[in-house]
């Protein structure tokens, strides 16, 4: 590939980020001031927000090319995080039925 | 080489195969990762605590606390996105050696920095119109306000910290002194402020509530 073509893939890419990550907060925004729910609203929220930061992550972090190894390490407290998350989620909701 | 070495050397190849990706991470990029994997969790700890308390608070917003400018920190939002992108452009203009446009570009970043902490100057204390601080979010009132000025402040924090250091690697490229790595190293840093900026904004402000207040 020519260094002129392969510059302007390299825009195109950039654009495409910058387009996906503008729609996904343009797309949160919508979903919070639309009425519905609440916890409907919440659990939304949270998957866009998740969404948004892989895609942060994995392109504009380029873990996508990065090492098997760092890909995992990098995951890890990600994982760690959404286990506390999970484990408070079950608490409230045991202590909520009980 | 005698036949006992051979073989042990034979056997030491055969119990631990060659790893493919060893060697490849470069030492300082694997320092920042683990940095930022570690300042993340700071992260984790606060909002998880701030879902704990809004989870818990019937009443989230308490009467005469003013509500949150959701398409004001949407713009600033959109701030630090396009920021994200300046410093990949300048990190592709540092792998090409091209100096200028990587200064060019690393210092139209920290402008987007700048932007972003004179937006919640203006929205926390106030420029044209009074900030929250004036409109009744007092610091320690309410879980609202201090869960709000925490978060925030301490993901300010790490804008400051972001501006300074495209700075100094903004200089150190002026100067001919800085290598594509040290850019490489500020971008990431910068993408994790923008990737938790992110969440932040969706649960400080996006989270209803559900018209309390």
């Amino acid at each position: 590939m020519s260094t002129s073509a392969a510059a302007q893939n390299r825009t195109r890419d950039y654009f495409v980020m910058l387009a996906v990550m503008i729609a996904l907060t343009v797309l949160e925004v919508a979903v919070a001031l639309v009425p519905g729910h609440a916890s409907w609203t919440v659990v939304l929220l949270l998957g866009l927000a998740l969404a948004q930061a892989v895609y942060f992550a994995l392109y504009t972090m380029h873990l996508s090319r990065e090492t098997v190894a760092l890909r995992r390490m990098a995951a890890g407290p990600g994982v760690i995080a959404a286990v506390y998350a999970l484990v408070l989620v079950a608490e409230a909701a045991w202590r909520h039925f009980t | 080489m005698t036949t006992a070495a051979t073989h042990v050397h034979h056997e030491v190849t055969a119990s631990w195969p060659a790893d493919a990706q060893f060697g490849k991470a470069n030492p300082a990029k694997l320092a920042m990762w683990i940095f930022l994997l570690s300042d993340w969790l700071s992260f984790a700890g606060l909002l998880l605590a701030y879902g704990i308390l809004r989870a818990g608070n019937a009443v989230w917003r308490h009467p005469g606390e003013p509500a949150l400018n959701i398409p004001f920190t949407c713009l600033l939002t959109l701030v630090l996105i396009a920021s994200s992108i300046s410093v990949i452009v300048a990190h592709d203009a540092a792998l090409e050696g091209d100096r200028r446009r990587t200064a060019r570009w690393l210092g139209i970043t920290a402008l987007g920095g700048v932007l972003f902490l004179t937006g919640q100057y203006a929205e926390w204390i106030g420029i044209l119109h009074p900030g929250l601080m004036h409109e009744g979010l007092v610091f320690g009132r309410s879980a609202y306000a201090s869960t709000f000025y925490v978060i925030t402040g301490f993901h300010g924090l790490h804008v400051t910290a972001g501006v300074i250091y495209l700075l100094a690697v903004l200089g150190r490229t002026a100067k001919g002194v800085a290598k594509a790595g040290e850019v490489e190293l500020v971008a990431l840093f910068w993408h994790f402020v923008d990737l938790v900026w992110n969440l932040v904004f969706v649960l400080v402000y996006l989270w209803p509530t559900g018209g309390a207040g």
